[in-house]
């Protein structure tokens, strides 16, 4: 049962092609891995899936939903998937509690309370409960980012798309923000994490997916894909970051 | 004063506004009220009522627009409540009997002059040109062409011609393009041109602002999934306005003194008044000479209230830099 489909997906900035006719699936509760050199598109890819970028040709089908230009489409895809930015994104000017609170008040129509109290409880499965009434400013990178996943999980997503989610962090933060995110795998979660973190990749996916110039070029279990690659694209590639 | 009845209604509907704005029933619905809202408030300009009702409906789009960021916890409820009881009260105050034949006249057959002149302009030409700033500010960052060339034609055209001219216009040439039948007492066609004169300078200011806000602010609203008046009014906009709160004031303070020009077009306010309490020659004692110490005071006057209104936005401004960025 595949929650994402894509076919042929193509998108040009300009007279730069940024996506050349990626094909995949992604079943649910699957958790994938995409990485690739700066520039191979891997972000603008996963930033198509929910319209955050629009794709000029192709197909792109989440949760049965076909992503057109129809704005109904594009609102019921973005209420169930998630994304956590790599610069964060947080709203400086609310508190943690309403940033979380925020989108299940006004999108869910939820009540005040009734977002309180998931917020609370997002707050403790991202271990950090006692900075609900702080704001963004005050906290490090790696307390900021896992806010974020609180609050990409307080709409309750299908879906949660990390686009380079520890790439702004200091690497003694990493690790918190890691462990959030491997915690969020175990439990189930659909996931398709941009990341050069190869370590998560190793430990946690089930399926690396390595693009390269706007090509999909391999699509490798994270065992045989760090052992034997089939490309030698793939060989360069990890022999230069591992 | 006959007026009671209708300013206790409006004070009950920013009662339920506040008392409701962020209750889930009436959220689905908000949209549809302000817009209706502004639509009466629109309409009603042309309607036979006495000025101050119009200045109130116009309030309450105000509320509309800004109750869902300020009543969001039960303090902020509370503080918009008394600042809603408040300035209903002193605007009723400052305009009861407007339009009717119980108002207090002054030799110009208006009925406002001195202090009450300078204060009128001065608050409802922000009040009135504030909300019309925002919308030119966000019709001209806007993705649709028509709406953009509209509101930046509007900007520039109001821009690039002197206030005093525009006064002029409103002195001599507005009632030309009213419907007949329709007058407006001059002071309200005061408002009408200050709404747009301070109102595309707010909107230069404002512009600013939303330009600070980065792209990713945007991305992070679409991605929860908030539809673009969500966005704008939860997201945005308290960020763009809290940005460029210094040149907001200092567009204020200048509003608060540029109302000294209507004088020129036959308005009593307080620098006019200053020199017009002066006897004339023909009086047995000899004022020649006195008129500097109007004037000295009247500066005091104008000084003092700059000084209190930029003090207050220090401290506002601190309030606020509070867990800033």
């Amino acid at each position: 049962m595949s929650i994402i489909i894509t076919k042929n997906v193509k998108k040009w900035f300009g007279d730069f092609q940024a996506l050349d006719g990626i094909s995949m699936e992604i079943k649910e509760k699957e958790v994938v891995v995409i990485c690739g050199p700066s520039g191979s598109g891997k972000s603008t890819f996963i930033r198509c899936i929910n319209r955050l970028e629009q794709h000029q040709e192709g197909d792109i089908i989440v949760d049965g939903i076909e992503l057109t230009n129809d704005l109904k489409n594009i609102d019921a895809i973005r209420s169930e998937v998630g994304m956590v930015f790599q610069s964060f994104n947080l709203f400086p000017h609310l508190t943690v509690m309403q940033n979380i609170t925020l989108a299940p008040i006004w999108v869910r129509k939820k009540t005040r309370t009734e977002a309180e109290e998931k917020a609370m409880e997002l707050l403790e499965r991202v271990g950090i409960p006692e900075q609900a009434e702080k704001f963004p400013g005050q906290l490090s990178g790696g307390q900021q980012q896992r806010v974020a996943i609180a609050r990409a999980l307080a709409m309750e997503p299908k879906i949660m798309l990390f686009d380079e989610p520890t790439s702004a962090l200091d690497p003694e933060m990493i690790k918190e923000v890691l462990d959030v995110m491997k915690e969020l795998a175990q439990s189930g979660m659909t996931m398709i994490v941009v990341t050069h973190e190869m370590g998560f990749a190793k430990e946690v996916c089930d399926r690396v997916i390595f693009f390269d110039e706007g090509k999909l070029v391999e699509e490798n279990n994270p065992e045989d894909f760090f052992n034997n690659p089939k490309s030698d694209r793939t060989k360069l590639f990890l022999s230069q970051i591992l | 004063m006959n007026d009671i009845p209708g300013v206790l209604i409006f004070w009950i509907i920013g009662y339920l506004i506040i008392r409701y704005i962020t209750n889930e029933k009436f959220m689905r619905y908000k949209n549809y009220l302000s817009i209706s809202f502004l639509l009466i408030t629109a309409s009603i300009l042309f309607l036979r009522i006495p000025f101050l009702f119009k200045v109130l409906t116009f309030s309450v789009v105000l509320l509309l627009l800004v109750a869902p960021a300020i009543a969001n916890t039960s303090e902020g409820k509370k503080n918009l409540l008394i600042i809603w009881v408040v300035a209903i009260a002193v605007i009723a105050f400052l305009l009861r009997g407007s339009g009717s034949p119980t108002g207090i006249m002054t030799p110009t057959g208006s009925f406002l002059g001195g202090f009450s002149l300078t204060w009128v302009l001065a608050i409802f030409g922000t009040y009135v040109s504030f909300p019309f700033g925002v919308i030119l500010a966000l019709g001209r960052t806007s993705n649709l062409p028509l709406v953009r060339i509209i509101c930046t034609g509007i900007i520039e055209i109001v821009r690039s011609v002197p206030y005093i001219t525009w006064l002029f216009f409103a002195s001599v040439m507005l009632t030309v393009f009213m419907p007949e039948g329709i007058e407006f007492n001059l002071i309200v066609r005061v408002l009408i041109v200050t709404a747009f004169f301070s109102g595309a300078y707010f909107a230069e200011n404002i512009r600013g602002g939303l330009q600070s806000i980065s792209k990713g602010q945007y991305e992070a609203a679409n991605a929860i999934g908030m539809n673009p008046f969500q966005r704008i009014s939860l997201i945005v906009l308290p960020q763009a306005l809290r940005a460029v709160i210094p040149t907001l004031v200092g567009s204020i303070i200048t509003a608060f003194k540029d109302s000294s020009l209507v004088a020129i077009i036959g308005l009593f306010d307080t620098l006019r008044i200053g020199s017009a309490v002066i006897p004339t020659q023909s009086s047995p004692v000899n004022f020649v000479g006195t008129q500097l110490d109007n004037l000295l005071f009247i500066a005091l006057f104008y000084w003092v209230f700059c000084f209190i209104f930029s003090r207050r936005t220090m401290k506002i401004e601190k309030k606020l830099g509070l867990g800033e960025r």
